[in-house]
């Protein structure tokens, strides 16, 4: 009872490990999204600048931050967001240039993507 | 049945090493198929160790010592229901139970993340597995549960009396789900950096993720610790800076610094390399505090699960330490921050004090712990560094900390200017002042007691500004106050969970000062029939009855209580004596209101029918155990995932390159 | 500026009222210190600074154990005969050595355990003072502070309009 029951958890493990190599069924699929690339790149920052935008309209609409303040946080997460998108637009041998001067989100070097 | 644990362990510890291998092979080689079968393998490592744990399970329930580690740990006079949980109570069963419970997180784990992160997920795979595999090999080599004996016993010698308790059902497993847990932010750091694929934040949203879990859980253990050591321990308090308590609290500290930072990089991109230090050193911390509960070198009340494999975790943790270092290096440059601080008075900079503050109270309490040690290598005088050490030195520091928790989260992201400082921080001051002044006219003259509660008042006040003017913004846009109140948090959740937390956090803060400044505490001697008076309470002590359990006998005293004019009923303080062990249990009795607690404990039952008894007033600590559910609300608050129109808002715009670009429709 | 003022002074009954609780909690703290002699307190702070011997890292005052409550009544024997909290210490490290006591003197290697921690504190103050300094240096150097000038380099007027029409469309959805 005891042999039977370990050749058949061992026979099961080994089919379970072996099964994704001999069918390759991950390399049959596509590519998943890549967490790396410059969209996902430019996403996050997309997120960083909207998250700002929409916390500085929080923070004046209950009164936290002064006038000034406000329009300097907007202008900022405005010019960041506009950045984003430009870099959407424009082709790819200027891009590292531009991420580069985006300053929040994370970061590209210039040889990274070329 | 036990036997089938075994192999079932063995299977486990080969599959786990076939999926670091193979796991770190896919992806350096960019395997996906490899990563895949990594994947599976790892998957099947949990059941495997569910069913060594049913059989150590089994073999408890059922009485069988012929396995030594039930032998060790469990006899039949214990009570039944204890045979469930008496399986991690000592070494090698607490190593299983770890075992088994990260399995089932990194397993949870690595599925988010193969969808998350698919690039990523291989490398923090194959460290995850590492980790295990780490465990595994001490299990099987060093410290297996399931090794049977010669011959079978009789009887065995039964676990620690101070253990049977309810708490045992709750504190050892969050607390070690705690210190575990650690292992995967940093699982997913590391392998972040070990795959330096150009981006640096990509780890970010899910190193947030667990690692607020892991906070979580920490933060739960330490508070259910505290409560079982005020409930059963019987000396009315609740933390002692134990050395075991003590590394407990140090990756507790480290952890709560990252899940902060962890905000800055995901907003500002900056503070890369800090976090990546903070959480190296969080997952060495919680190394060093299962080193020092297996038997470390330092005296401690833990002293539960002793052996002397600390050591071993010690190396290892030296090794993870060094390799991390290392890796850490070699990614240096890819770990600058982007960008810069706009000003110095910033949420960013608060953050940077914050994270310090923490990491010195972290040092501090290292320090203190591992002192002894060094002072008997160096001089060869032996001493011990207790209670009033910590209290002197981290107390004023984490007062600090409560200082910075009201008014860090109140200064705008980036920059303040003087107007938004005005805004934010006039009330806050003015109560904090006023606080001052009526807490002085109230008669306190602590000056540490006058500061905390104006400093926990500021905290109090932001909290409570925040959640008003937010709640009233949208109010005067026409929402009731109930819905705009709910909504505000609702949109947003990390925000307002924080704030809740930082609620908890203050409430924990008001309880521990008013119970360590004004507890009060007198020793009575009493006799059948004799009546005292402490305060505005008046105990009768009635009678003493003995009742002998086949493990123990109990001795329960009955009192009758009135606080005032008022009778508030029986208190049943009793005394258990354990003849086996050598050991005698108390239980206090606990009269809680929502000012203070009267806590009725026996310490001796004399052969002359006199008793002496412990009697305290411990003012506020209820609102520490009512901080736990607060605490636990606020995290998950600020968990919850955003809802998808909120995602859908935060998506770039889908444009490509050369195409109609941004989707304008005119 | 009117609703600004009255908002506060909304705000500021609301905290009174949550302050009124803690100073009813706090008063009748104050108020608890006057339930036990001055004897008693002192017995039990001297109780909480000297280790029982046989359970490591607790003090007399929390063990249940048989020779703390033994050592407890030494101590209030001695309180009781007029003895300092000094000479107490000093009889009972006679007898088990410094180890005794649970927080450490401060002569010998001892000083150390005190020293190290005002030594971190300054160290952590002067690195945050520093990593501020270097943060607000990269930001100048880039001369990214005013990322909005980027922007202005970059991004054209029209190109502008255009880019933050679609920000405003998605950020106000």
């Amino acid at each position: 009872m005891l042999v039977m029951s370990v050749i058949a958890i061992s026979l099961t493990l080994a089919v379970l490990v072996a099964y994704p190599i001999i069918r390759k069924i991950a390399s049959k699929s596509p590519f998943p999204e890549d967490e790396s690339s410059l969209r996902a790149d430019l996403e996050r920052r997309w997120e960083s600048a909207l998250e700002g935008l929409r916390h500085a309209e929080l923070e004046m609409s209950v009164g936290n931050v002064s006038e000034s303040d406000y329009l300097w946080l907007k202008q900022v997460h405005m010019a960041e967001a506009a950045l984003v998108l430009k870099t959407l637009e424009i082709s790819d041998k200027e891009k590292g240039f531009l991420i580069k001067r985006i300053p929040s989100g994370s970061g590209y070097e210039e040889e990274e993507l070329s | 049945m036990v036997e089938l644990g075994q192999i079932a362990l063995i299977l486990s510890f080969m599959m786990a090493t076939y999926s670091t291998v193979v796991g770190f092979a896919g992806g350096m080689l960019n395997g996906r198929d490899l990563a895949a079968s990594a994947r599976w393998g790892f998957y099947s490592i949990c059941p495997l160790l569910i069913l060594a744990t049913a059989s150590l399970i089994y073999a408890f329930v059922t009485n069988d010592f012929s396995v030594k580690y039930v032998a060790e740990n469990s006899n039949i006079a214990m009570p039944k229901v204890y045979a469930w949980v008496a399986f991690y109570s000592g070494n090698a069963g607490s190593l299983l139970y770890i075992a088994v419970a990260f399995s089932l997180m990194a397993g949870i784990a690595i599925r988010v993340l193969n969808s998350k992160l698919p690039y990523t997920s291989p490398y923090a795979l194959g460290v995850m597995s590492m980790v295990l595999l780490f465990f595994l090999a001490v299990i099987l080599f060093l410290a297996n549960p399931l090794e049977r004996h010669q011959i079978a016993l009789e009887d065995g010698q039964g676990m620690n009396p101070l253990l049977i308790h309810f708490g045992m059902f709750i504190h050892p497993p969050f607390q070690m789900l705690g210190l575990i847990s650690v292992a995967l932010p940093f699982s997913i750091a590391i392998g972040a950096l070990l795959a330096g694929r150009g981006g640096r934040d990509e780890w970010v949203d899910q190193g947030r993720l667990w690692g607020m879990v892991s906070w979580l859980l920490l933060t739960t253990g330490l508070l259910l610790g505290a409560w079982w050591a005020y409930t059963i321990l019987g000396w009315g308090g609740y933390w002692a800076w134990d050395p075991v308590e003590n590394s407990a609290l140090m990756p507790w500290l480290a952890m709560t610094a990252f899940v902060h930072s962890i905000m800055v990089q995901k907003r500002r991109g900056m503070f890369r390399m800090w976090n990546m230090v903070l959480i190296i050193v969080a997952f060495a911390m919680a190394q060093m505090g299962m080193f020092i509960n297996r038997g470390g070198p330092v005296p401690s009340v833990h002293s539960f699960a002793e052996s002397t494999m600390g050591w071993i975790f010690l190396a290892v943790m030296a090794i993870t330490l060094f390799i991390s270092l290392v890796i850490f290096t070699f990614r240096f440059d890819t770990l600058k921050s982007r960008s810069g601080l706009d000003s110095i008075i910033s949420r960013e900079s608060a953050f940077l004090a914050q994270n310090v503050l923490f990491l010195l109270i972290a040092f501090i309490t290292l320090w203190g712990t591992i002192f002894p040690i060094f002072s008997e290598a160096v001089d060869d005088t032996t001493m011990t560094i207790g209670q009033p050490f910590f209290n002197k030195v981290n107390g004023p520091l984490m007062l600090l900390l409560v200082f910075l928790m009201g008014i860090g989260p109140v200064l705008p992201w980036r920059k303040a200017g003087w107007g938004s400082i005005n805004r934010m921080l006039r009330l806050p001051l003015i109560v904090f002042f006023l606080v001052f002044l009526l807490s002085l006219i109230s008669g306190i003259r602590e000056y540490w007691v006058l500061l905390a509660f104006a400093i926990c008042s500021v905290s109090l006040t932001t909290v409570f500004q925040e959640l008003i003017r937010g709640s009233r913004s949208r109010h005067s846009r026409g929402e009731s106050w109930g819905i705009a109140f709910f909504s505000l948090i609702g949109a947003n959740r990390p925000r307002y969970g924080g704030y809740v937390v930082h609620l908890s956090i203050i409430m924990l803060a008001i309880g521990i000062t008013a119970s360590s400044f004004y507890d009060v505490q007198k020793d009575v001697v009493m006799k059948p029939g004799d009546s005292e008076v402490l305060g505005k309470y008046t105990f009768k002590y009635l009678e003493v009855s003995e009742k002998a359990y086949p493990d123990r006998v109990e001795e329960t005293a009955k009192f009758e209580v009135w606080m005032g004019d008022k009778n508030i009923g029986y208190m049943h303080p009793y005394r258990a004596f354990y003849p086996e062990f050598q050991i005698a249990a108390t239980r206090g009795a606990i009269h809680s209101t929502i000012l203070e607690d009267f806590y009725l404990v026996p310490s001796e039952f004399k052969e002359d029918g006199q008793a002496v008894f412990r009697v305290l007033i411990n003012p506020l600590v209820s609102w520490m155990w009512a901080a736990g559910p607060v605490l636990i609300l606020g995290t998950l608050i600020s968990l919850s995932p955003k809802n998808r129109t909120q995602r859908k808002r935060l998506r770039l715009p889908n444009v490509s390159v050369d195409q109609n670009p941004l989707g304008i429709s005119e | 500026m009117k609703n600004v003022s009255y908002q506060n002074i909304r705000l500021s009954l609301i905290n009174s009222l949550l302050m009124l609780g803690l100073f009813f909690n706090t008063s009748c703290m104050a108020a608890n210190s006057d339930f036990v002699s001055q004897e008693e307190d002192r017995i039990n702070q001297i109780n909480s600074v000297i280790m029982c011997p046989v359970c490591p890292g607790e003090s007399i005052d929390q063990s249940q154990n048989e020779i703390a409550s033994n050592m407890r009544s030494i101590v209030t024997d001695l309180v009781r005969q007029g003895k300092t909290e000094k000479e107490i210490k000093d009889y009972f490290v006679g007898r088990y050595g410094p180890v005794i006591l649970l927080e450490p003197s401060t002569d010998g290697i001892s000083i150390f355990v005190w020293i190290v921690p005002p030594i971190a504190l300054s160290f952590a103050m002067i690195a945050v003072a520093l990593a501020v300094f270097v943060m607000r240096k990269r930001q100048k150097h880039t001369s990214l502070n005013m990322s909005h000038d980027v922007a202005g380099e970059i991004i054209s007027d029209e190109e502008k309009e255009k880019y933050f029409a679609v920000i405003n469309r998605i950020s106000n959805e």
